[in-house]
């Protein structure tokens, strides 16, 4: 297989956000970027498809083979982060009119981030791990800073690219440390040194624990996750969805891939491969902090930004029990992600079209009586809720369920971890039913600001989709399922 | 180490360090006179020796060193308030490594120990000392590293002296100056594709054996020429110590030797980089007609001894060397001074794209021959 | 290795060393600019001591030419900065770094110590082989760049696009705030109304 063809997603999403910014700088009429850019990130994702289901190379292109990896997983990452950053360009459409910020930058900027995403989900080296990271990052902040007139979001973005430096330096010292203590820099080079016991097991112990620590980051795990609120309001509703999707995504895929492929060895025993312990104790302050966190808060967008901290906090459970069941664990965390992609893209959705220019909602009580004024709009709120709270036929019950089955069958010391896991979604459900109680059950105080519900094309279709994939990956997960059994078969 | 090397390396050094220094003594004095000339002065004529109750005047050749002992003098007045640290640090950061940059300039062609009396062998033998002072492997690039490293300077000096106008006057420096560096590295780029090398001895040998530079890359010599002259912040870019406005910028709070220094710094940069232009576009010491082994020209053939075919390529740098530094000096007294957006927009707008558009159709062409 | 270059290692280290720590425990940020300045020549010089000229040129050209002068520059530009109280009891944060720098330092140290697996797998290069001239030379960097490491140098291009637009966007956004002041009073209305 040729690279180009290889390469074609990552292609088609680059040279596509250079056409969007073209486009924005030649034409005058600027209406039409959300579609432009939805529809090439929809073609990269549906090029990774026919690519995957087309059957993959036997081996990667020489010339990309330590840098990228071509295979099923990569492209199930290609596919997600392509799809939830189409997601967001459409919600960004109708979003960025409603609010006179239109300018055509955003959606370059976005397709920009999502080929960092891209990057940072196939890397098979430290180097390329390092700059997909920081395409990713850097774009990311800038979408944080998108409304400079803000406070908010200045604040947000200064917080955010303070603390992301400082812990992408972190994750570089660990990755000189790395190549310092097993003289490779590709993952699978690392992986079999450490193998053959090659390696200085105390120096990679250093460099594993500081990677774990930049990527921790990157997922927005406790204690790493400061930032996260403050970025997450202070962002445009689009972007904040953008940030938690693809963004925890490509974190995850290339946690994924660093842990398991460099230091999943669990013959190379003790130092080196010591991250399980550490990673479960993550699992469990994230779970229990960001279920807690988020009941006390008023604004629903910090909400939703710690019920994403505990999101992560789930994910990383299946992230340990990767460890023994690696096939089953690792499938259910890509799950997960596709489940967590599309509810929380429509949490984010029915956020932004429940507001109009000023009258936007913000709080909770702005939200009061909402459901009854816009029964039609509050009703993708309502799905999505339940399907971030993990409720039956939504696709949010089954990753929860794949990820903390993985983790029993993993291993019997990792009960305790499930059993944190249940009582921090029980807690969960509180704050997530508390929206739809406000939704439907609250009347406004008088006088008191209420939220008036936006019309755009793009948002609806944003919505009907995500809600879609909500509902039909609860209703028939097996074929989701089976799909990410494949991807995770991909992981070496 | 062996003594001959540490002896003509010494020597080398030496040579370097007496003609940047008596440059700097004889363009001090060209500059001012052609100034006066262009402006329709007298300039300076009076300062001489006095002999026995009578001025030796020699055209004021000799204000330069009346300059200098007066700033030996002056009182080295530092700001209250200033840091004085960095205060005296500045001069020597920006002046430094200036000098250390001329270690790869070839000033001349090399020099065979054991034929310096007799006419070039077919092969030569034995050692050969090259005129130049350190042959590294990455030639021309220690020029800019050296010359990047002395941005600090300005900037610093600029700060430390706590006072406004040369905070502003720093802080222009530091933009312009990094604003520049990508065009002139970039500039440059063409003709190492061309020579295909990054030693400066072997890119004046392939201009021997080939043609000068300048025919060849005459859109990387303009950018250049450009380029350092910005770099130098001399007129037309001095807007980091426009008189008029910021009353000398960084320069404004030092008095004495220091500023003396600074200005040397000035100077020695300005021969510095007439001396790149000279070895990489005017073919260094290449006198078309000599060769190594003497004069052969249309027909007229003269074999010389090797010694003195070395003395006249140095001889033939200098040369060179001074005329460059003339169209400096011509450069300097003629056009007005620009305003700061209008540099930043020579740089970012024309100049960074038509380096590129250079090294694009060097590429292209070296590809299709 | 000959005794001149044992102690231009150690030189080298030193001024780096002495340099990284003025850098950060100088309270003038401008002091510190300058220390990191010393730091970068002396790593170069470390870079030298590997037979990696180029990269040690390159250090030069891009940290000590643009990386510092940008500090500086942002340094001055942002004005004279209040000084940090130095008195008192030394804050947690403080506490919390140094006590990280002493493990982090201690860690490698430990583990390096006892470094000769993983020697075999590094690409050392003794200075006695004849092909080891060129081994951080011109030519060998750029083979490398070019052939074996073009998909992360063609990567960087997009990188370095996505820090363009975005300083772009970034500094614009302002811009059009200041240009349509009614614009910003109803965005500061949405905010105050929370």
């Amino acid at each position: 297989m040729s690279p180009w063809l290889a390469l074609s997603p990552l292609l088609v999403v680059g040279i596509g956000s250079l056409t969007v910014m073209m486009v924005d700088a030649f034409s005058n009429k600027k209406d039409d970027l959300s579609i432009l850019s939805s529809a090439i990130l929809i073609a990269a994702a549906a090029i990774a498809g026919s690519l995957w289901f087309g059957g993959l190379p036997p081996q990667t292109p020489e010339i990309l083979a330590p840098y990228l990896a071509v295979d099923a997983m990569s492209q199930f990452f290609n596919i997600t982060i392509c799809g939830g950053a189409a997601l967001c360009a459409m919600l960004a459409g109708g979003y960025l009119r409603e609010h006179d910020l239109e300018r055509g930058d955003f959606y370059s900027m976005l397709m920009l981030c999502a080929f960092g995403a891209m990057v940072l989900s196939s890397a098979t080296d430290l180097v390329s791990v390092f700059i997909g990271l920081e395409t990713m990052s850097l774009g990311v902040y800038c979408l944080v800073a998108f409304r400079r007139g803000s406070a908010r979001a200045i604040e947000g973005a200064i917080k955010y690219f303070l603390l992301g430096s400082f812990a992408a330096a972190i994750l570089l010292f660990g990755s000189a440390l790395l190549y310092g203590a097993t003289g490779h820099t590709d993952l699978l080079g690392i992986g079999q040194t450490i193998r053959n016991g090659n390696a200085e097991l105390g120096l990679a112990l250093v460099a594993m624990s500081m990677l774990v620590v930049g990527l921790a980051f990157k997922v927005s795990a406790v204690p790493f996750h400061m930032w996260t609120p403050d970025a997450y309001e202070g962002a445009i509703t689009p972007a904040t969805a953008f940030m938690s999707v693809v963004v925890k995504a490509a974190a995850f895929a290339v946690m994924l891939r660093v842990l398991i492929t460099c230091f999943g060895d669990p013959l190379s025993a003790g130092a080196a491969s010591g991250w399980p312990p550490i990673i479960a104790v993550v699992a469990v302050v994230t779970m229990i902090y960001g279920n807690i966190a988020a009941i006390y808060q008023s604004n629903i967008k910090r909400m939703l930004a710690y019920s994403s901290i505990a999101h992560a906090g789930y994910i990383l459970i299946g992230v340990v029990a990767a460890f023994r069941v690696q096939n089953t664990a690792v499938s259910a965390v890509l799950y997960y992600l596709m489940a967590y992609t599309v509810s929380n893209v429509l949490a984010f959705g029915s956020l932004i079209v429940m507001g109009t220019r000023g009258k936007e909602a913000v709080t909770f009580d702005d939200l009061a009586g909402a459901g009854k004024r816009h029964p039609m709009a509050a009703l993708p709120f309502i799905i999505g809720m339940l399907s971030l709270m993990g409720f039956p036929p939504t696709a949010g019950f089954f990753g929860k369920y794949y990820v903390f089955n993985a983790a029993l069958q993993a291993d019997s010391g990792m009960h305790w971890l499930v059993i944190i896991a249940v009582i921090a979604s029980a807690i969960g459900a509180f704050y997530y039913l508390r929206v739809i109680v406000y939704l439907f059950m609250k009347d406004p105080e008088t006088g008191a600001p209420q939220a008036v519900a936006m019309k755009s094309g793009y948002v609806v279709t944003a919505l009907v989709l995500s809600a879609y994939f909500v509902l039909e990956m609860g209703i028939t997960p097996s074929n989701y399922l089976k799909m990410a059994l494949a991807a995770a078969a991909g992981l070496v | 180490m062996d003594m001959i090397l540490l002896v003509s390396t010494l020597i080398k050094i030496a040579f370097i360090l007496v003609l940047i220094l008596t440059f700097n003594v004889v363009l001090l004095w060209v500059e001012r006179r052609l100034a006066a000339m262009i402006q329709d002065r007298i300039g300076p004529v009076r300062a001489g020796i006095p002999i026995f109750g009578y001025n030796l005047a020699l055209k004021g050749l000799v204000q330069p060193v009346a300059d200098a002992i007066k700033s030996l003098w002056k009182e080295d007045f530092v700001p209250p308030n200033a840091d004085k640290f960095l205060h005296a640090m500045a001069p020597l950061v920006a002046v430094i490594p200036v000098i250390v940059a001329f270690a790869v300039i070839p000033f001349g062609s090399s020099l065979y120990l054991n034929h310096a009396f007799e006419v070039l062998p077919p092969e030569p033998t034995g050692r050969v000392i090259p005129l130049q002072v350190a042959t590294m492997n990455f030639g021309i690039l220690f020029v800019f590293a050296m010359g990047g490293t002395g941005v600090v300077g300005s900037a610093i000096a600029g700060y430390s002296s706590n006072n406004k106008f040369s905070l502003v006057g720093g802080l222009r420096a530091a933009g312009q100056m990094v604003s520049y560096e990508v065009a002139l590295g970039l500039s440059l780029v063409g003709c190492f594709m061309l020579y295909n090398t990054l030693l400066i001895e072997d890119m004046v040998r392939w201009q021997i054996e080939n043609v000068w530079g300048i025919f060849l890359q005459p859109i990387a010599f303009i950018l250049f020429l450009t380029g350092s002259t910005a770099e130098m912040k001399r007129v037309p870019f001095d807007v980091p110590e426009a008189e008029a406005e910021i009353v000398g910028g960084f320069v404004l709070e030092y008095s004495g030797m220091k500023f003396a220094i600074f200005k040397m710094g000035e100077y020695f940069e300005l021969v510095l980089a007439s001396a790149v232009i000279v070895v990489l576009f005017l073919g260094g010491h290449h006198l078309p007609g000599l060769t190594d082994r003497g004069i052969d020209f249309l027909g007229f053939a003269q074999p010389l001894w090797h010694g003195a075919v070395v003395a006249i390529h140095l001889g033939v740098f200098l040369v060179k060397l001074v005329l460059v530094l003339w169209l400096q000096f011509m450069i300097r007294w003629t056009i007005p001074r620009f305003r700061y957006d209008q540099i930043m927009k020579l740089s970012w707008r024309y100049m960074l794209p038509l380096a590129l558009l250079n090294i694009f159709v060097t590429g292209v062409v070296i590809m299709a021959l | 290795m000959s005794i001149a270059a044992i102690s231009f290692f150690f030189v080298c280290g030193a001024v780096a060393i002495a340099s990284a720590l003025i850098t950060v425990t100088q309270n003038n940020p401008i002091r510190a600019a300058f220390s990191l300045l010393a730091h970068i020549i002396a790593l170069a010089g470390l870079f030298i001591g590997l037979q990696g000229h180029f990269l040690a040129v390159i250090q030069l050209i891009i940290y000590a030419g643009v990386v510092v002068v940008l500090f500086i520059f942002t340094i001055m530009y942002i004005g004279p900065v209040p000084k940090p109280e130095s008195a008192g009891r030394p804050s947690f944060a403080k506490l919390f770094s140094i006590a990280g720098m002493v493990v982090v330092t201690g860690a490698v140290t430990y583990a390096a110590l006892g470094y000769s697996p993983a020697l075999k797998g590094l690409n050392t290069c003794p200075e006695a082989v004849a092909e080891c001239g060129q081994f951080g030379g011109v030519e060998a960097f750029s083979a490398a760049l070019f052939r074996g490491g073009v998909v992360p140098f063609e990567l960087i291009s997009i990188l370095l696009t996505v820090a363009v637009v975005g300083a772009i966007m970034v500094a614009r956004g302002r811009l059009i705030y200041r240009e349509k002041p009614r614009r910003k009073k109803q965005e500061l209305s949405i905010e105050n109304n929370r």
